[in-house]
């Protein structure tokens, strides 16, 4: 396996994976780059897909690498975003390109690795809503709680969260977003710190997909590496009582 | 009592060290089991010197923590309480060149058999009633004038790093892998036996750190291991303290998480049950807990019993104290009261909610306010999980 891609873009999709976990499988094959992670406490899970065009230049056949991503953020912090990387791998190694800057890292042993299944989700509920409206509310419920609750209705989208006495809302009525389907209102309560996580960690995207349903984990869709690749980030939902 | 415990602390630790007064002059001749204190009051200048009863034998025993979790709480102060704390002041760099003095009670930290010896005092030991500390109790105490010592048998384990340069991290790690007992690693980190540059630890201090640091060990190589394939429960319930250990099989997480009604030691007046506790999630956590060193103590035990399974765990650990626990006896008791738990055969369950409901059925406190008052329930009970939900 052999590639070579803008710093930015590995850089984006560490950022993303690192929210969740500290290691991780990467699957290579003829057509491209894809990796699954689900975070320790199962609460949430990263799919990132980046195809062959995503790459300045891409050769591999069907190979999966097991991957220290701290020690990559540190060989991430050696460029700058303008730089191109290249990655081979070696045996049992990984060889980073940068410039005429060299670096090798044993690779992590993939056998006790698992790649996470993905549920298949019916959440009768989505809006495309701008990055910018959804940071502004995930920052600031984190101010006041540690949940914050998402609401779709067939004429808006709406986050929430109370504290004992403050209360944070951004609502997003029908003609400020760019896409709502929603027959039924749906509700469901999210732990705020992997929302704060995810959206300090995405680079790329201007709008996010999200889907949802009452109590029921959230599906967000989104673009990395400038438009090229592809992630989903699904995050179980907070239950009240029992 | 006035105060609504069954007994009174004070007066019992106040009996008890009269008892001692009565046997008590200037001049001491007795058998160090060893034991040395280091006090933290006026760091870095601090106290040190000698635990010395009066008596002369096979006192080991009064310096083995690990051994006392079968006592009942009268014997073991009492037993404590024979031990007269002498006190000299020094700077704690005073420890990389020792006088006379520090030497002895360096000697004595790495020593497993008693050392008699001849002290006298400034003046003639007091004790103090002071209840409510991390260390465990000792008795009366006085400045020390002159202090001899008999001849000393070092541990040679301990002794290979008085004289070596490695890293305190690195000497504790070994002595321990050995199978050094954490006690007389503790003791001797306090006595500035470790390290390039050596220097006195206040006791409170070497016993927390030794904790922390073998336990935080411990937990990065139990990630590596598969978790457990069904939920548990340990039980302890020794020297008026019950102990209910949940293991969920979930990744590593860990929480302790305490209840004092009204009338136990912490909460003497209070009239609703108070709650404490600390936690830490997979990537553990980076303050010192707020519950302080109990939270290490109980990490090192669980993580003990883990590393024999080769398993990982969530880990949820709850202590009830009665009324009848009438004086803090030292971070030993959390370990070796949790130690004491992982050694009993644990009630296997199905389900994780059994696990947790048979856990707090032990205690007298109500299950929602277990679950209000621990971080790791609240998460059970409503935070929901990825394969909770269809997987194609």
């Amino acid at each position: 396996m052999r590639a070579k891609m803008d710093v930015k873009d590995l850089k984006e999709i560490v950022n993303l994976l690192l929210t969740l976990v500290t290691e991780a499988k990467f699957e290579f094959n003829q057509d491209g780059m894809g990796v699954k992670a689900v975070d320790p406490a199962h609460v949430a899970m990263i799919v990132l897909d980046l195809p062959k065009d995503g790459f300045i230049e891409y050769e591999a056949e069907d190979e999966e690498i097991g991957i220290d991503l701290d020690k990559v953020k540190d060989i991430l912090k050696l460029a700058s975003s303008r730089d191109v990387i290249e990655f081979t791998k070696e045996g049992s190694k990984l060889t980073f390109l940068i410039g005429n800057l060299t670096r090798s890292m044993p690779l992590i042993d993939t056998s006790a690795m698992s790649i996470p299944r993905v549920p298949n989700l019916a959440l009768p509920a989505k809006v495309v809503v701008p990055v910018s409206d959804f940071t502004n509310g995930i920052k600031a419920a984190e101010s006041i709680s540690d949940n914050v609750t998402l609401k779709i209705t067939p004429t808006e989208f709406e986050m929430y969260t109370e504290g004992d006495e403050d209360v944070a809302r951004v609502c997003l009525p029908k003609d400020m977003i760019n896409e709502i389907s929603c027959d039924e209102p749906v509700k469901s309560m999210y732990p705020v710190d992997y929302l704060v996580k995810l959206v300090k960690a995405m680079d790329s995207a201007e709008y996010l997909t999200i889907y949802m349903g009452t109590d029921y984990p959230i599906k967000i869709e989104f673009d990395i590496a400038g438009g090229k690749g592809k992630a989903t980030y699904l995050l179980a939902p907070r239950i009240e009582g029992e | 009592m006035l105060c609504g415990k069954a007994e009174c602390p004070l007066l019992l630790r106040y009996y008890a060290l009269m008892r001692m007064h009565k046997k008590l002059g200037k001049d001491i001749h007795g058998s160090s089991p060893p034991g040395v204190f280091v006090g933290r009051y006026g760091y870095p200048k601090v106290a040190i010197g000698p635990l010395v009863p009066p008596l002369i034998g096979n006192t080991e025993y009064m310096d083995i923590p690990e051994n006392w979790i079968d006592m009942g709480i009268r014997d073991f102060v009492e037993m404590r309480s024979t031990l007269v704390r002498g006190m000299k002041r020094y700077s704690v760099t005073n420890a990389h060149d020792p006088d006379y003095f520090v030497v002895s009670l360096q000697e004595m930290a790495m020593s497993e058999a008693h050392v008699d010896t001849e002290t006298t005092f400034e003046r003639t030991p007091r004790g103090t009633l002071v209840p409510g500390s991390e260390v465990q109790p000792y008795g009366p105490k006085a400045p020390i004038k002159k202090f001899s010592v008999d001849s000393i048998r070092v541990n040679r384990k301990l002794e290979k790093f008085y004289y070596d340069e490695a890293k305190t991290t690195e000497a504790v790690l070994s002595l321990y892998r050995d199978g050094v007992r954490v006690s007389l690693i503790q003791k001797a980190l306090s006595m500035g036996i470790f390290g390039e540059r050596k220097k006195f630890v206040p006791t409170r201090w070497s016993i927390t750190a030794v904790d922390s640091l073998l336990s935080k060990v411990l937990v990065e190589k139990i990630k590596d291991f598969p978790t457990i394939d069904n939920s548990m429960v340990f039980v302890s319930d020794k020297m008026e303290n019950t102990f209910a250990v949940i293991f969920l099989p979930r990744k590593w997480s860990y929480e302790l998480v305490e209840a004092w009604y009204p009338g136990t030691l912490w909460n003497p007046y209070g009239s609703k049950t108070f709650m404490v506790s600390s936690h830490e999630f997979y990537e553990g956590r980076k303050d010192y807990a707020e519950i302080g060193g109990c939270y290490y103590a109980a990490r090192l035990a669980v993580t003990e019993k883990l590393i024999k399974m080769r398993r990982q765990a969530e880990v949820i650990v709850l202590r009830e104290a009665k009324p009848t626990y009438l004086m803090p006896l030292g971070v030993w008791h959390v370990r070796e009261n949790v130690r004491n738990a992982m050694k009993n055969e644990p009630r296997i369950f199905e389900s994780e909610k059994e696990a947790i409901r048979y856990a707090i059925s032990q205690f007298r406190i109500p299950f929602e306010r277990w679950v209000d008052g621990s971080t790791l329930l609240k998460r059970f009970y409503t935070q929901r999980r990825i394969e909770d939900y269809e997987v194609l």
